[in-house]
């Protein structure tokens, strides 16, 4: 009649902000990390689980046989390298997906999409160049832009092709 | 935010008939990025640059004239080497002023190449949206077209001499009164 507390719980890793589900897609996956709302990380996030970014990142996501989905308050400045990359929140870098890049209707990203599918729902912000058939040194990247641009304000003229306000 | 128009793009129709003999086309999307419409571009193109040239503009407009080597440096997704075969501008020139759209020519011109074609729509009427519309081109190239919000102003209603002089590396291929206060009109860029 009364289920145990732990079965009436949903597990972190299913529940996310912005309708996202996670459904780890193989068994022998470890499971999904979170960052919450509260953390912020500088650096780079690396390993072989899935990642929900809730909170703050910058720098550098790498989880190239996973899934990454930036949640709707999740912010994240840094290029992200996933199997599939999910956004419903805000992104300033490059995304390159293996599989599938989808941006929400609450998603907003700066920088360019690499994947061999692109996903783009109505009411989703793009300012960026889409390539499905990736070539990781084709597009400039958004590092070099963001890079470019403090050059840029701190005076100094920068060339078309890297430079940018993000 | 519902479906104000509809129309069937002769344009694009045209160049999508031309582009199927060989894919991977370059594009650039001056509107607000729609999935349709990237699903529309991944048919043929093999890079899709997407820039919000409005929003860029009003950012610029802020804390400079608009000048094309200041456009340069915000159109972030092109990169120098880019080649464009089709640049889509939807209403976004009803939006600049004369000597801007002169300025937005220029640094577009850099990233094409003889015959790339410049597809833009050009309000007829007296009045325009506030705002650039928002356009997702569907199957069988019909273009549906979204405003953001009701409010109105005025239009440029810019004559064919008008753009054609701010507009001096392109060359008008076609134009096409619709019924609805908009013309969709077609430039190809001269030979250098």
């Amino acid at each position: 009649m009364w289920k145990k507390p732990e079965e009436q719980q949903m597990q972190p890793s299913q529940q996310l902000s912005g309708n996202a589900v996670l459904k780890p897609e193989r068994p022998e996956s470890p499971g999904t990390a979170l960052i919450g709302k509260s953390i912020r990380v500088k650096g780079e996030i690396c390993g072989v689980e899935d990642l929900v970014v809730e909170g703050e990142v910058e720098g550098q996501i790498d989880l190239k046989q996973n899934a990454v989905v930036v949640g709707k308050g999740g912010k994240v400045c840094a290029n992200i390298h996933g199997k599939i990359i999910q956004v419903y929140g805000e992104v300033i870098g490059d995304l390159f997906g293996s599989e599938q890049i989808v941006i929400h209707e609450s998603g907003s990203v700066r920088g360019n999409v690499s994947a061999p599918r692109v996903s783009l729902k109505d009411g989703a912000r793009l300012k960026g160049a889409i390539n499905t058939e990736p070539e990781p040194n084709k597009l400039p990247s958004a590092q070099k832009v963001v890079e470019s641009f403090k050059t840029s304000s701190n005076g100094t003229k920068a060339q078309p092709s890297t430079s940018a306000h993000l | 935010m519902g479906i104000e128009q509809r129309y069937s793009s002769r344009a694009l129709r045209s160049f999508v008939e031309s582009a199927s003999s060989g894919a991977g086309l370059q594009v650039l999307d001056l509107g607000q990025a729609s999935g349709a419409t990237i699903d529309f571009y991944s048919r043929f193109a093999r890079q899709m640059y997407l820039e919000d040239l409005y929003s860029t503009v009003v950012q610029e407009r802020a804390v400079r004239p608009i000048k094309a080597d200041n456009l340069l440096e915000r159109l972030s997704s092109l990169p120098v080497e880019a080649k464009l075969d089709l640049v889509c501008c939807w209403d976004v020139l009803n939006y600049l002023s004369a000597e801007e759209m002169m300025e937005v020519s220029c640094a577009l011109s850099r990233f094409c190449h003889e015959g790339t074609m410049i597809l833009a729509l050009m309000h007829t009427s007296l009045e325009m949206a506030e705002q650039p519309l928002t356009f997702k081109i569907r199957e069988e190239c019909q273009v549906d077209w979204e405003a953001a919000e009701v409010k109105r102003r005025a239009a440029p209603c810019y004559t064919k001499r008008q753009l054609e002089r701010t507009l001096p590396h392109f060359v008008r291929a076609r134009s096409v009164l619709l019924r609805n206060g908009m013309e969709e009109q077609v430039y190809k860029r001269k030979a250098a």
